[in-house]
C-alpha cells in the first residue's frame, strides 16, 4: 500500500514537472516571438510604425486586462484553496486535541475511584504492617532487657 | 476501695482479640489489654501509641472512627493486633 502511494505521488510529481517545463517553454517561445516582433517593428524600413486605430488599441488593452484579471483569479483560487487546506488541517488538529482530552478525562474519571481505593488500601496495609513491626521491635527490646537482667538476679 | 485486676488468661486475650477484629472493643477492653501487656513489660503500650498518633484517650480512638487519617488508625490497629499476638505467644510459652 505504501509503495503504491509512493509510486502515485512520484507519477504526480513527474507529471507536474512536465507541465511546468512545457508551460515555461511555451512562455519562453511567446516572449521570444514578442521580442522579435518588437525588434522588427523598430527596424521598420519605412522609418515609421504603423498607427493603430482606436478600436485596435482598445482590443489590445482589453486583452491585456483580461490576462491580468485571469492571472489574479488564478491567484485568488490558489489563496482560497490554500486557506481551505490550512483551515481543514487546523480543524483536524483541534478535533484530535479535543477528542484526546475528552478520552483522557473520561479514563481518569472512570478509574479514579478505583485507583484511589487501591492506594488507600495499600496505605492502610502499610500502616498496619508498620504498627506490627514497631510493636514487635518493642517486645524484642523488652525481652532483651529481661534476658540481660536474669543473669544478675 | 476495690481495685479490679483482670485475670490474664488465654480466653480473656482471645475475647479482646475478637472484639478488636470486630471493631466492638471498648475503652475498658483496651485498658485491660494494656494491663495484660505489663506481663511482657509493655504495660501502657497501646495508650502510648494512641497518644503518639493523635488520640489522647482510648475513648477518643473509638469515637473518632470517622477521622480521615487512615494511616494513624491502621498503624494503631496493627500495633494492637501484634501486641495481642505477642501476648498469646507469651501465654503459650509459659503454659498459661
Amino acid at each position: 500500500m505504501v509503495k503504491f502511494l509512493a509510486g502515485f505521488v512520484l507519477c504526480a510529481l513527474i507529471a507536474l514537472l512536465f507541465v511546468v517545463a512545457y508551460s515555461k517553454t511555451k512562455q519562453a517561445k511567446e516572449l521570444i516571438a514578442i521580442e522579435k516582433q518588437t525588434i522588427d517593428l523598430l527596424k521598420n524600413p519605412n522609418g515609421k510604425i504603423p498607427i493603430l486605430s482606436e478600436d485596435e488599441l482598445n482590443i489590445k488593452i482589453n486583452a491585456v486586462d483580461e490576462k491580468i484579471n485571469s492571472v489574479n483569479k488564478r491567484f485568488d483560487d490558489l489563496y482560497l484553496l490554500g486557506g481551505t487546506i490550512v483551515t481543514l488541517l487546523l480543524a483536524i488538529n483541534i478535533g484530535i486535541f479535543l477528542r484526546t482530552q475528552a478520552e483522557v478525562d473520561r479514563y481518569f474519571k472512570k478509574n479514579f475511584e478505583a485507583h484511589l481505593g487501591r492506594i488507600t488500601d495499600y496505605e492502610k496495609q502499610a500502616a498496619e504492617q508498620l504498627g506490627k513491626i514497631t510493636t514487635y521491635v518493642a517486645s524484642l527490646e523488652t525481652k532483651n532487657q529481661v534476658v540481660e537482667q536474669e543473669p544478675n538476679a | 476501695m476495690q481495685i479490679d485486676n483482670p485475670l490474664l488468661t488465654s480466653e480473656a486475650v482471645l475475647e479482646i482479640k475478637n472484639k478488636v477484629q470486630n471493631n466492638t472493643a471498648t475503652a475498658k477492653d483496651y485498658e485491660t489489654l494494656d494491663t495484660f501487656l505489663s506481663a511482657i513489660s509493655l504495660g501502657g503500650y497501646i495508650l502510648k501509641q494512641m497518644r503518639l498518633n493523635g488520640f489522647p484517650t482510648y475513648q477518643s480512638f473509638i469515637n473518632d472512627s470517622s477521622k480521615k487519617d487512615n494511616f494513624s488508625r491502621s498503624y494503631i490497629y496493627g500495633a494492637i493486633t501484634e501486641a495481642i499476638s505477642q501476648l498469646q505467644n507469651f501465654l503459650v510459652e509459659n503454659n498459661l
